[in-house]
């Protein structure tokens, strides 16, 4: 099977297209569904299959960068990003991240920052998934004590501005942004760059991208549609990976073969995954998206375990828990989309 | 015909909108242009030895192009590997999108 394997002139060695097809597209799914990069996902699958991990970091960005565009433009015509937000969002991450970087670099003038990064990781991970899940578990709740008998078994469809983002939203202190295609009448822009700088502070902090902290945030801070929220982080996740694409190429730890192959599996499942949002409820795409948040959390205690007992097991379990979730999660959409597109066809 | 016209303080408040977009956007620019370690900075992994040169020896064709370009030219090599992940993005985009249609999964 040798014809299926491709040298890479960077790093020097052999490896297997199939797998880098199959990684590029499970991300490339999620991440049109979900609007994250899924750094959290391709570094630990790549560094499994034997790259290295400052090349698998590289090279992730690189593929990363390719596959936002195309999720970024799909999601730009289905009226899904909010090109003033994402700016926004962008400025103010930027900030944000300078202050998490800054703290992590005293954390680590003093003692162990890998574990404290870990457990925040944990915390927020597990917190987030939690209520996630647990807000989709009240409103469906909700919906169906309310619903009609006939319309009892439906999921709920119309998605409501959370109390805290309406709390934020009745601070008027100016100057004043509205943001129609998100449908927000008017936000203080210093709340948004407040808000944008904390989840820039948290991936900066915590070493990622960003997209898997702006979806939640988006949503529930400043109340944006689902679909919206998926698409404006996507942009966010575009210029992010740019730059970081470019700093690791001049650094040299990225593998363009390697990269732009990945990047043809992730093309279609970037489509897959942004045509999905559109059968797929809000509700129901925070309920995904909370289980895997939880998986990725599952994992992170499993390297917490690791660094503590020192037993490679667990690094290695933490490592095929996420790639797990993500191909099970990646199956799930796929025959979603299957079966939304069968009724919508019988219909 | 009745021709609507915005309102002088609609109008007003959308170029100051505009404006203060684009100064955030250019200041961003600026800030990660001159202060690079900003993005990614906390990723908590070291990027390696920066001289690390590739054997040239094995090589040949485009794999050959990229060493060179690799070994000779980092700046080059950063530029290109950039440039080809947007561009190449953008054709395997329009042309998966046309095969996806193409299979009725508009």
């Amino acid at each position: 099977m040798d014809f299926l394997n491709v040298y890479l002139p960077i790093s020097g060695i052999e490896f297997s297209v199939i797998i880098l097809l199959i990684i590029g597209f499970c991300v490339g799914t999620l991440g049109g569904f979900f609007g994250v990069g899924g750094a959290w996902i391709v570094t630990p699958a790549l560094n499994i299959f034997g790259f290295n991990m400052p090349f698998a970091i590289g090279t992730d960005l690189a593929h990363i960068f390719g596959k936002s565009i195309i999720a970024t433009k799909k999601h730009s015509k289905m009226g899904n990003v909010d090109w003033r937000l994402g700016l926004f969002s962008i400025a103010g991450s930027i900030v944000g991240i300078e202050l998490g970087k800054r703290t992590v670099l005293y954390l680590e003038k003093i003692g162990d920052v890998g574990s404290v990064i870990r457990w925040v990781y944990m915390v927020f991970l597990f917190g987030l998934g939690i209520y996630m899940a647990y807000e989709y578990y009240s409103v469906t709740k909700k919906m169906k004590s309310e619903a009609p008998d006939n319309l009892k078994a439906e999921a709920p469809t119309r998605e409501e501005a959370s109390p805290l983002s309406n709390k934020l939203r009745s601070l008027k202190i100016p100057p004043m942004v509205s943001l129609p295609v998100s449908g927000v009448p008017g936000i203080s822009f210093w709340i948004l760059f407040g808000l944008f700088a904390l989840t820039g502070f948290l991936s900066g902090f915590m070493g990622v991208g960003g997209g898997f902290i702006l979806l939640p945030a988006l949503i529930y801070l400043i109340g944006c549609p689902t679909t919206v929220a998926v698409g404006t982080s996507l942009l966010s996740v575009c210029f992010m990976s740019g730059y970081g694409c470019f700093t690791y190429s001049l650094s040299g730890r990225t593998e363009l073969v390697a990269a732009v192959i990945m990047l043809f599996g992730a093309a279609i499942g970037a489509q897959v995954g942004a045509m999905a949002t559109k059968l797929v409820r809000g509700y129901g795409i925070r309920l995904l998206f909370a289980i895997m948040i939880i998986f990725a959390g599952i994992s992170v205690a499993l390297k917490q375990a690791h660094s503590a007992f020192g037993y490679e097991i667990f690094g290695t379990l933490a490592a095929y828990c996420v790639m797990g979730a993500a191909g099970g999660m990646t199956a799930l959409i796929f025959i979603k989309l299957i079966i939304g597109y069968r009724s919508k066809g019988a219909a | 015909m009745l021709i609507k016209k915005k309102p002088v303080g609609e109008e007003k408040s959308a170029l100051s909108g505009a404006l203060l977009l684009a100064g955030l956007f250019m200041g961003a620019i600026v800030m990660v242009s001159f202060y690079p370690a900003i993005v990614f900075a906390g990723g908590h992994e070291d990027t390696g030895d920066l001289d690390h040169k590739v054997d040239l020896e094995n090589q040949s064709g485009i794999n050959l192009l990229i060493a060179k370009l690799y070994n000779d030219h980092r700046l080059l090599f950063a530029l290109a590997v950039t440039a080809t992940m947007a561009v190449v993005g953008i054709v395997i985009g329009q042309v998966t999108g046309i095969l996806l249609r193409f299979l009725g999964l508009k």
